[in-house]
């Protein structure tokens, strides 16, 4: 290689190094999803029972009655499930935000749940289930669209006051 | 880290012995007292300008003594018994020159004014870890690369990882070093490339992975890169490669070094990455002092660095300290002991939060840190016994404790973990033509962690080498190595490494290479026991007791020739078959009727390429230039797919231009788009965006000034790093460094 080869070469990675590489524009400017807030309104259980608190979108209802099913349908990817919840604001009276990007489509139960044990595959319960009250004790089914982020899903949770729960014991 | 780590444990009593007695044969062995001896002086300069040479290396062949020259290029070797000696003096950047027959006389000093030739482009570099002895690099029969101490200053390294990247061959996925597409991304375990410092193993006893930060940069004379299996003389983790950290000698003279180094971040190219209004800083501060007393001389330093980093919750606040103390027992014996402390609490950073947030991290690791402790220490006793016949005992324990602590998740993990290694060495030239190695060493483990458990490991080796001439142009290199492991509880595992490597001088100007060699790695700890009910994902890691070793055939020819006096071109064609290799996937738990994240030996895969290096000066060696181009073709053969984590492409340009005292240099490197990552855990974790790849171009500029001439010892350098403020990322969702900026001012007296 003579000197203007190299030359070249060098000029020629160095331009390439002004093409900026990531962006945020790189997805959608709405990304598909929902968010809102959940809201404890009772004192939580002891820390050894908090293991990990995640929210579940499940399309279709009624939902699995067996834990370990339902988690192997999340490894199919089949059920959506967020990142853990922040277990430092869940004292009662505290509220806090949360953003679940998913998949576009019909999420026909939509819930907070609860690790509260080491077993992973059996010890899970439901703490708050989206539109679920005592007036309509139902769960509300949570649409979403493409490029759309639909915000308001919120969710109360009592822990002195569980909804029903859909796992056999 | 995605596998949580663990555990406490002290040293074990056995342990201590075995290091006491190592000690202990050291000292018995050392029967020789001290004798009055001569005293060789001189002043080693250029000869183009008869500028001193700070810093040039002067060693008694066959002996103990050695020394490096002080801010005038003097130096002093003293208690040199009578005789006549070889002395090798060698700088980089100089040819290195072997004085014959300086004659010693007792109670006499003998003067030795030597002048150096520059060498545009350097040969006759001496390297050890090919061999296990010195060697220079064109006898050696593999592909090696040398990152020496004037290149770490020259880029003012504060991290041995950041130094490797530059290096042919070699691609850094956060701390994982993979040499020639051997490893991906393990996710925190295990490593396919063995770390040494001073030709001793330097990996985590729990996880197996090199933990950088433990090394301390300040004191490094170079760093050697072997690439391809090295099981037959280095056992297990030398499956792609080994890196040997080489640390400084001892000058003779009292020398204090400090450095200052600042950098400073950019700020982030896009509206929605900007987290912080604050400048995002790191600053680190470097001392140390040496000093010979007699027969005893030693080093001290030590180093402090606080990163606030360019990302949310990913700082780090790090203490580091090294002591080596070398006690000269004759001309021919010497013993040394040295020791590096770690100590560090940093953020606990795994993956953004999107690409739109992509400088925070997901909401659920914002609390999390890990608090790490790690102490390395070892001895070293080396013995010349003849011209003929030398040998070394030496020995290192590695204690690493670490904790990972959050608000979030109600428990902290944490791991504790012990290694030790000893060996012997010895080295014997039976003739002119043929030269013998052989070694025995021994090591155990102890891992005591809420995750992995607490578990106990055993090991023993032998290897043996011969190198000979076969002709006047042909070099053969012959070896095996046998390894016993055994873990506690788990049925013990047996291997046998051999290599086989030619080196050809076709004429002055080309030399060839061929080698062979088998390679292995033993699971880590935690690839056999770890189990967690808790994790990041959903999903329980179970244990894994029925893995096998990692094994590997690394196959290579290659060769460098002079093209005309100003350039240098070394080129290899390189092929690695891996079997075993260990990976963790989702598989269903018949027992458990659920979903599991296992280690299995899954992978059968084939890594084939070609490597060229071109080195040249250009424009009357006012511009040194080094172009370097990998290409690797990771595949693997059971899923018919390319391995994951791997780039096809990576290529590097570096240049340096110098005038008197300046020097001023790029680092361009480009690394194509990895074509596979794991896609589980973007799904699993979930990472969001985690599938967002680039190819990376990443260009550097510096300038570096030196004042020793106008009687200040002072060295500045100034860079500034991803000069086009580049977007990219090693690992899935991580966003590499921004354009930052560093000021570093270092001194010496």
């Amino acid at each position: 290689m003579d000197k203007r080869t190299y030359l070249i070469l060098l000029l020629t990675i160095a331009l390439l190094g002004c093409d900026k590489g990531i962006s945020p524009s790189d997805t959608p400017e709405v990304k598909p999803g929902f968010g809102g807030t959940i809201t404890f309104v009772s004192p939580p259980p002891p820390r050894d029972s908090l293991i990990q608190l995640r929210i579940i979108a499940v399309p279709y209802y009624p939902i699995d009655t067996v834990v370990e099913t339902l988690i192997q349908k999340i490894v199919q990817g089949v059920i959506p499930f967020s990142d853990t919840l922040q277990l430092s604001s869940i004292d009662s009276g505290k509220t806090q935000r949360y953003e679940f990007i998913i998949s576009p489509g019909e999420y026909k139960y939509v819930a907070v749940v609860q690790q509260y044990g080491l077993l992973l595959y059996e010890e899970w319960r439901v703490i708050s289930i989206y539109g679920f009250s005592q007036s309509t004790p139902f769960p509300r089914p949570v649409t979403v669209a493409v490029d759309k982020f639909q915000t308001g899903i919120d969710f109360i949770v009592d822990f002195k006051n569980l909804p029903p729960q859909p796992f056999k014991r | 880290m995605w596998i949580s780590k663990t555990f406490r444990r002290s040293l074990s009593r056995d342990n201590m012995k075995s290091l006491g007695w190592i000690l202990f044969a050291a000292l018995g062995s050392a029967v020789y007292g001290q004798q009055g001896g001569g005293t060789i002086t001189g002043v080693i300069t250029s000869s183009e300008d008869a500028s001193p040479l700070i810093g040039a290396t002067v060693v008694v062949q066959n002996t103990t003594r050695g020394t490096s020259c002080d801010a005038s290029g003097k130096f002093v070797l003293r208690n040199i018994p009578e005789g006549s000696y070889a002395v090798v003096v060698s700088m980089v950047g100089f040819h290195r020159r072997v004085v014959e027959r300086v004659e010693v006389r007792s109670n006499e000093e003998t003067s030795l004014p030597i002048q150096l030739v520059l060498a545009p482009i350097q040969t006759d570099a001496v390297v050890v870890t090919s061999s296990k002895r010195e060697q220079t690099l064109e006898e050696v029969p593999v592909s090696m690369s040398i990152v020496n101490a004037q290149l770490l200053e020259y880029r003012s390294t504060i991290a041995v990882d950041d130094a490797l990247r530059y290096v042919p061959g070699v691609n850094v996925t956060q701390s994982q070093v993979n040499i020639r597409g051997s490893t991906g991304y393990s996710r925190g375990v295990g490593s396919r490339v063995l770390l040494l410092i001073d030709g001793l193993p330097l990996l985590a006893g729990d996880t197996g992975e090199p933990i950088f930060e433990s090394i301390p940069v300040f004191q490094i004379d170079r760093i050697e890169v072997v690439k391809g299996a090295g099981s037959a003389l280095y056992g297990t983790s030398a499956l792609g490669g080994v890196i040997n950290v080489l640390t400084k000698e001892i000058p003779e003279h009292p020398e204090t070094r400090w450095r200052l180094y600042s950098k400073a971040y950019d700020s982030p190219p896009y509206e929605s990455w900007k987290w912080s209004t604050k400048l995002r800083a790191l600053n680190a501060q470097y001392l140390s002092h040496s000093e010979r007393i007699g027969d005893v001389s030693f080093i001290l330093a030590g180093s402090r660095l606080f990163d606030d980093s360019y990302r949310e919750a990913d700082w780090t606040r790090r203490y580091n300290g090294y002591a080596k103390i070398k006690y000269d027992l004759s001309p021919f014996q010497s013993l040394a002991v040295s020791s590096s402390i770690l100590w560090q609490h940093r953020g606990d950073y795994l993956w953004w939060k999107g690409v739109k947030d992509a400088l925070r991290p997901a909401d659920s690791q914002l609390n999390f840190s890990v608090t790490s402790f790690r102490i390395n220490s070892s001895v070293l006793f080396k013995h010349f016994v003849s011209e003929k016949f030398t040998y070394e005992l030496k020995a290192i324990h590695y204690h690493g404790n670490w904790r990972e602590d959050s608000l979030n998740v109600a428990l902290a993990n944490k791991s504790t973990s012990d290694v030790l290694s000893t060996e012997v060495q010895a080295n014997y030239s039976l003739d002119e033509l043929n030269n013998i190695t052989l070694g025995a060493g021994v090591n155990s483990d102890n891992v005591s962690s809420d995750i992995f458990g607490a578990h106990g490991g055993l090991g023993g080796a032998l290897y043996a080498q011969d190198e000979s001439q076969l002709s006047k142009r042909l070099k053969a290199t012959l070896g095996v190595r046998f390894d016993y492991q055994m873990v506690q509880s788990l049925p013990s595992n047996q291997q046998i490494n051999p290599k086989l490597g030619l080196n050809y001088q076709a004429d002055e100007k080309t030399s060839l290479r061929a080698s062979v060699g088998r390679g292995f790695r033993a699971p880590s700890i935690a690839e056999l026991f770890v189990s967690t009910n808790v994790a990041t994902s959903a999903v329980a890691i179970v244990p894994s007791t029925d893995l096998k070793a990692e094994h590997s055939w690394s196959f290579e020819i290659g060769g460098t020739t002079s093209l005309g006096e100003n350039a240098l071109w070394d080129v290899a064609l390189f092929q690695s078959d891996f079997s075993d290799l260990i990976e963790a996937g989702i598989e269903f738990d018949s027992t458990r009727k659920s979903p599991v994240i296992r280690f299995r030996n899954v992978t059968r895969a084939r890594v084939q390429g070609c490597e060229s290096n071109i080195r040249t000066v250009l424009f009357d060696q006012l511009i040194s230039l080094d172009v370097n181009y990998t290409y690797s073709w990771p595949y693997d053969v059971n899923k018919k797919s390319v391995l994951r984590f791997r780039p096809r492409h990576v290529a590097s340009v570096n240049a340096v231009a110098s005038y008197k005292e300046l020097m001023f240099g790029t680092d361009v490197r480009y690394i194509s788009r990895v074509d596979a990552i794991d896609d589980d855990l973007v799904r699993l974790a979930p990472i969001i965006d985690g599938d967002l790849r680039v190819p990376v171009y990443v260009v550097d500029v510096r300038a570096s000034g030196h004042f020793h001439e106008f009687g200040f010892p002072l060295k500045i350098n100034f860079q500034v790093n991803n000069l086009f403020r580049y977007s990219y990322i090693e690992l899935i969702g991580n966003l590499a460094p921004l354009r930052n900026y560093v000021l570093s001012v270092e001194g010496m007296f």
